[in-house]
């Protein structure tokens, strides 16, 4: 779901990135108010861990390839804004050092996954604050993920609306799966280990 | 006089067959690309949609063309120069990469860089730890010369 540099037009990338970076100001600012000293060792953990999740990815068929977000497992812990900012950080140190999603094309993918993966994620899962929601919101923001992905794509004229659609979701809706059920065993592990991270300020 | 037409019509189809005749060469320089996804297998990326643009044309294709099975592509440049290389495999995959030709048609060896997966992972997270322990470091100094001043 990295888009590279390259594959948006002018509109989609300026849309996008737009948002992205209203986001990443507003969020910034707010979080920059309300952090405690102590929790900024605890997102450098959740950034490293998102950073190696969203790096290790596994072949599908179809002969593509997918990855782990983790963005609704990191804003169910720590919250949508901390959540985004992690993400958005990942992101963009993967489109700096190895070229994996452009950085012309970052504010697309903050926004397929840091925006819709968190703030979306997060929503769903207040909806009723449960382990299974939280899955159900993982696999969720997943697909929809995605699927703004083939949208820009498409906008952008890069692939044919139908045959990327089918393929992209697909494709992700086996990791949509497989991140459901990392959201669900990594929180059944915290709250059997360290039940006090389940209670961290959402902010 | 039947035999001088035929000989005639042999002479006149000999000589247009040998005018669309088609010769060929070896090519034994070119510059190939494999292109693959970087997941735990690196599977190659089959069949995607390449295209080649040249350094003085960047908006018309040099060469277009796909990945074979493996996910290689071969091209022959003309001239040296920044040449870029856009790989979609239309799902939303792709590549965009721009390499430097050199005066014999080659590319230097310094530009295939290539980290492995676990490299990149160590130096990700070796970046992060860094910048948060900064942060945290900034944060409970500024904390602290606030407290002092109270």
């Amino acid at each position: 779901m990295h888009i590279p540099d390259g594959f948006l037009d002018i509109k989609t990338l300026a849309t996008t990135n737009l948002i992205s970076i209203s986001f990443l100001f507003y969020v910034s600012r707010r979080i920059s108010k309300l952090i405690l000293p102590e929790r900024i060792p605890l997102m450098g953990i959740a950034s490293a861990f998102v950073f190696t999740i969203q790096l290790i990815a596994f072949p599908v068929i179809g002969g593509t390839s997918v990855h782990l977000l983790g963005s609704v497992l990191i804003s169910v812990l720590l919250g949508p804004g901390s959540g985004f900012l992690i993400i958005s950080s990942a992101l963009i140190l993967q489109s700096i050092l190895f070229q994996h999603g452009g950085l012309i094309s970052l504010g697309a993918n903050i926004f397929n996954i840091g925006i819709i993966g968190c703030f979306l994620g997060y929503l769903i899962y207040r909806i009723y604050p449960s382990k299974i929601l939280a899955a159900i919101s993982s696999f969720l923001t997943t697909i929809i993920g995605a699927f703004f992905c083939v949208i820009e794509l498409y906008i952008s004229q890069r692939i044919d609306f139908k045959v990327g659609l089918v393929a992209m979701l697909l494709s992700h809706l086996i990791i949509g799966i497989i991140e459901g059920a990392m959201t669900f065993l990594v929180l059944l592990a915290i709250e059997r280990i360290r039940p006090d991270l389940l209670n961290l300020d959402k902010i | 006089m039947r035999r001088l037409i035929f000989i005639i019509i042999l002479i006149f189809v000999a000589e247009r067959c040998f005018s669309h005749g088609v010769g060929y060469s070896l090519i034994k320089n070119g510059v190939g690309i494999k292109v693959f996804y970087e997941d735990i297998e690196k599977t190659p990326m089959s069949y995607s949609e390449v295209k080649i643009f040249s350094p003085q044309d960047k908006t018309s294709e040099f060469q277009t063309g796909v990945t074979d099975k493996n996910g290689c592509f071969v091209f022959l440049p003309d001239t040296k120069g920044k040449w870029r290389i856009v790989v979609n495999d239309g799902m939303g995959h792709g590549l965009v990469k721009e390499i430097e030709i050199q005066d014999n048609f080659k590319v230097s060896d310094q530009q295939i860089v290539n980290f492995s997966l676990w490299q990149k992972i160590l130096i990700g997270i070796s970046i992060i730890f860094g910048v948060t322990g900064i942060l945290f470091y900034l944060t409970t100094r500024r904390i602290g010369v606030k407290d002092a001043h109270s």
